[in-house]
């Protein structure tokens, strides 16, 4: 409780309110905007934040990830069309919704979901992740190395693109993290006689290029696009009626849990979530067929679940140090950049930084609610920016992003060479996000891989003896051959009948 | 001679590189599974690579036909149609002369005309109209990063 006050303490300066606003406010509006998500958002941001204090810096980008996740409800309700990925579902009854005249509904409903599901989220986050990061102080680097594996196998599984192409990225993104100084030796390697490369390749110049400037080129091939129809909504039109309040509540405390649970599981957890939180509420529900004709259950629980996710996966980057989704990766980046190590003694070497943290998603949470029922026509309007300016504005964005990390004409020519590597494989259908975590986590498994290996003299049965390691190596296993021991039963099963 | 899949292309293209790599990556030492060397992850990392893509490439060649059949559930957007490779093209060319310029020419001067061409590109207005917003995104963006955040931009040639 000590801490927390604290955090409020640093969460509560004009400053960290300031930047704190203003990152909810930009992402919500990220997440409003399809195409530049939260990713992309903070790698272009992170110029900016240079000379600020990490707290500061680290509240803002914390303010940017769950503030993306209130605004893409917005277009989705409005307009069908999903800012962020993590409101697909939403668009189902949130649009049907609007269709009927009840838009204001929709969105006061996902307004206060979110709101209360983040809440709810937070005090779960506020308990667990300095329990969790006390006992990550007895890890060593086996259970170090079964967290990395554990995080990277799980993310593949969900990633819906196959395991053989997730492999690939993930194989790719450790590629790319073996550049430079290797931190066991002391020695250079893979620096392909480039001083530039000496100090390894910049996750941020990368994130930019596969998200930004791969955006830029991918909406460069697009015909111009139709804009779609604005349902407007009145102020006076946001309040829900009784009927549609009291079948939002159940949904809402069961998307809190749902969420959360779902942000500690590597991934894209906020989709993930929104969709589980979904079929749940289907299958409960008294009405099933009211689903995806407008059933404020629809809404709720959704747009619960992707807030709540998102505190949620916050729990493994402040206490292990470990992120499991790529928005959490440009975090740590983020924290790292700003010389703070992230890590279980996180909470007792920077506790400004953890708490303020926290705190500051209490406060956020408050303002975002503040700003999004009053300023939704605002938001909704931003879709009517065209996408040429606002692209090559991205395009000028990327490459000041880029340059600052190290004032570096390398990390540019890195930038734009990943872009259009991000392009080209996005057209193979090739997802980027594990490649993103295998290139931050990379480090930290090679490390502690060799550090296992040295220590038992080559003996893997270090990872078996192990418990943490062992439990997460049969986890990892289990998740990775379930569907396909599930897919033979069931075939069996059939086959039997 | 049957088209390539979609995943064909891309096991191509990521085993080429991969095997680049590999050719960097065997001149470090790579120890043993007691004493893990500098070149230890990066070779068996690049092995395992290329092995995944050669199998991906057997599977495309010899398997069911399924190329480009798993798609990212949220790539394909509603309402979107495609042009064709021309206009990522011309801009993809633009970025790489960009950091070109970006050191001789400075960043003001390389990125109006980077910002011009990709407005044109991107089909705003006609060229007097993308000029002028290219050069009022540069200057605003230089206003912002180099005078009020101060972060250190190349000046070029004119300054």
């Amino acid at each position: 409780m000590e801490g927390l006050l604290h955090g409020f303490a640093v969460a509560l300066t004009p400053l960290n309110l300031l930047f704190g606003l203003l990152g909810a406010f930009l992402g919500t509006l990220v997440g409003v905007l399809p195409g530049i998500g939260p990713i992309g958002a903070m790698a272009l941001l992170m110029s900016a934040t240079y000379s600020l204090p990490p707290a500061t810096a680290l509240i803002m980008f914390a303010g940017i990830y769950y503030g993306s996740m209130y605004g893409g409800s917005t277009t989705s309700i409005l307009v069908n069309i999903p800012g962020e990925p993590s409101s697909v579902v939403t668009c189902i009854d949130g649009n049907q919704m609007a269709k009927k005249g009840r838009g204001g509904a929709a969105l006061f409903i996902a307004a206060i979901g979110s709101f209360l599901a983040g809440s709810i989220a937070l005090i779960i986050l506020t308990f667990l992740a300095p329990l969790l990061a006390e006992a990550a102080l007895q890890f060593g680097p086996p259970e170090y190395f079964a967290i990395a594996v554990f995080g990277l196998l799980v993310l593949s599984q969900l990633s819906g693109q196959g395991l053989l192409k997730s492999f690939m990225m993930i194989l790719i993104g450790l590629l790319l993290s073996t550049m430079g100084l290797d931190v066991i030796t002391g020695q250079l390697r893979m620096e392909w006689g480039s001083i530039g490369l000496q100090q390894g390749i910049d996750f941020v110049p990368i994130a930019m290029g596969l998200f930004g400037i791969a955006e830029v080129l991918k909406v460069a091939e697009e015909k111009v696009i139709q804009s779609k129809d604005i349902i407007r909504v009145r102020l006076r039109e946001l309040v829900p009626n009784r009927q549609e309040a009291k079948r939002s509540v159940g949904p809402v405390l069961r998307a809190s849990f749902l969420g959360f649970m779902t942000g500690l599981i590597p991934g894209p957890a906020a989709v993930i979530s929104t969709f589980l939180s979904y079929t749940l509420e289907r299958k409960i529900s008294k009405v099933p067929d009211e689903f995806g004709k407008g059933a404020p259950e629809g809404v709720a629980g959704p747009e619960a679940a992707n807030n709540a996710s998102a505190v949620g996966a916050f729990v493994p980057l402040l206490s292990l140090g470990i992120p499991f989704a790529p928005p959490t990766a440009l975090l740590l980046s983020a924290m790292m950049i700003h010389g703070v190590t992230p890590g279980p003694l996180l909470i007792q070497q920077r506790p400004d930084v953890f708490w303020g943290t926290i705190a500051s998603m209490y406060i956020g949470n408050l303002m975002l609610l503040a700003l999004n029922l009053p300023l939704v026509s605002v938001f909704v309007n931003v879709l009517r920016t065209p996408k040429n300016l606002l692209m090559s504005c991205i395009l000028v964005l990327c490459i000041v992003g880029a340059y600052a990390v190290n004032n570096s004409v390398l990390d540019l020519w890195v930038m734009l060479i990943s872009g259009m590597a991000g392009y080209v494989l996005r057209k193979l259908k090739f997802s980027v996000a594990p490649l993103i975590l295998a290139l931050v986590i990379g480090p930290m498994m090679e490390d502690s891989l060799r550090q296992s290996l040295m220590l038992s003299q080559g003996d893997l049965s270090i990872f078996y003896t192990h418990p943490l390691a062992r439990t997460l190596f049969i986890l990892a296993a289990l998740i990775l051959m379930g569907p396909y021991i599930f897919r033979k039963v069931r075939g069996s099963l059939l086959r039997g009948r | 001679m049957a088209r390539l899949s979609n995943n064909s292309w891309g096991a191509i293209g990521i085993g080429a590189a991969t095997l680049v790599y590999l050719v960097e990556a065997r001149k470090l030492p790579f120890g043993s599974i007691r004493h893990p060397d500098l070149g230890f992850m990066p070779i068996l990392a690049g092995l395992t690579l290329l092995g995944l893509c050669l199998l991906m490439l057997g599977r495309e060649i010899f398997g069911p036909a399924q190329g480009g059949r798993e798609v990212d559930r949220f790539e394909e957007k509603e309402g979107e149609e495609v042009e064709g490779f021309r206009k990522p093209l011309i801009l993809s060319l633009a970025l790489f002369l960009y950091p070109l310029g970006f050191s001789s020419l400075g960043f003001l001067v390389s990125t109006v005309l980077l910002t011009t061409i990709s407005l044109r590109v991107l089909e705003y207005r006609g060229w007097w109209g993308s000029l002028s917003l290219g050069v009022l995104i540069s200057w605003g963006s230089y206003f912002l990063f180099a005078y009020l955040l101060e972060v250190q931009l190349p000046r070029g040639i004119f300054f």
